[in-house]
């Protein structure tokens, strides 16, 4: 029994599996639902956001489903999200 | 338009998989703030559920499986999952396994976004000793996996397509076994789903929308306990030296039941 408790104090942090799990973690937490679509908060999605001209636009939510949303509105959503989720990720890396 | 979630649970001779329901209950209910329904063969009054629902009768397919943290052969009872579609009372469910931890809200937004169906397509164990192609890919056909310990599913034609075809795949499960190269023994509700979706998006192997994100799995190796609210420890094994993970406010599939009834002893 003690040596198990030995080990057991002994284990070490595995920081190179905790990068990849909080990578996972985050991208996880980049999803919510909008418009009847559910999206994903990213460069890209904010990139396609900003080049289209109109209030209204058509694109594709993370399903493949084409959805129209209000272009500003889901742009002012995923920005907060994905800054928010960014800096969560960033503190919990740096926290360990 | 209603919303909830729904575990099944079936006791074995290893494994009180009710008491594992009646702790996640509380874990959704927190997270998600939505009703849950338990179906079981063990019906009776239990307070963390909205509804309780009797289980169909087990299939032939109750088989029996050996997993890392329990000594003896288990009696593994995952039959009948397709009667869900019809038992569930709401119009958008959340279909989890018992031993899927809710830790999050990350599956609230899946639900308010109301799929006909979706799941996860892949799975990641957070110790990465399991080979990524060992988890998310099954049969020597090396077909793509899609797992049913996390279904959302809204009461639609398409849904009930898919729970209609499990059915068929469960019933006539060594001819698909057959068919698509993998043991028939023990049953597996991933294989069925898998071999489902993918029928029914037309053999296009890249046409079936799941959730976004991946299951983060602990596997039977690694040994888990709860060390705070949301909070997990993972210790496991790596290169001959003893490793350690802090999993917090993330969902995680624990495959090791004894380590998570050990939790809820604790808690």
């Amino acid at each position: 029994m003690s040596e198990k408790l030995i080990s057991l104090a002994k284990a070490r942090f595995d920081y190179e599996s905790n990068k990849k799990v909080l990578k996972e973690k985050y991208e996880a937490k980049m999803t919510f639902a909008s418009a009847g679509g559910l999206w994903k908060a990213s460069p890209e999605l904010l990139t396609t956001l900003l080049v289209c001209p109109d209030d209204e636009a058509v694109i594709l939510d993370t399903y493949g489903t084409p959805i129209k949303v209000n272009v500003k509105e889901l742009y002012a959503e995923t920005q907060q999200r994905w800054q928010e989720q960014m800096n969560a990720w960033l503190v919990e890396l740096n926290s360990k | 338009m209603s919303v909830g979630a729904v575990v099944i649970a079936k006791n074995t001779n290893g494994i009180d998989y009710v008491k594992l329901a009646r702790w996640n209950a509380k874990n959704i209910s927190r997270h998600l703030n939505v009703p849950v329904t338990l179906i079981t063969d063990e019906p009776d009054d239990y307070p963390e559920f909205d509804n309780v629902l009797a289980a169909p009768s087990d299939s032939e397919h109750r088989s029996r499986r050996q997993f890392a943290d329990v000594p003896d052969l288990v009696v593994w009872r995952n039959s009948g999952r397709h009667a869900v579609y019809s038992l569930s009372p709401y119009d958008t469910t959340l279909l989890l396994d018992v031993d899927y931890v809710v830790a999050s809200d990350v599956l609230k937004q899946v639900l308010e976004s109301r799929p006909n169906l979706s799941c996860y397509r892949y799975a990641y164990d957070v110790a990465g000793l399991l080979p990524h192609n060992e988890m998310n890919f099954f049969g020597s056909l090396n077909m793509p996996m899609y797992w049913a310990t996390v279904i959302c599913f809204t009461k639609s034609q398409y849904a009930e397509s898919v729970f209609r075809m499990m059915e068929m795949i469960e019933v006539n499960y060594e001819m698909y076994a057959t068919l698509y190269k993998f043991s028939h023994r023990p049953y597996r509700n991933d294989y069925a789903l898998s071999i489902a979706l993918n029928t029914l998006n037309g053999h296009f192997l890249s046409a079936v929308g799941s959730i976004p994100g991946k299951i983060a799995t602990v596997t039977h190796t690694s040994l888990v306990e709860q060390v705070g609210e949301d909070c997990y420890k993972v210790q496991y094994d790596k290169k001959n030296k003893r490793h350690e993970l802090i999993l917090r406010d993330m969902d995680i599939h624990v495959m090791g039941k004894t380590y998570l009834e050990d939790i809820i002893d604790r808690s």
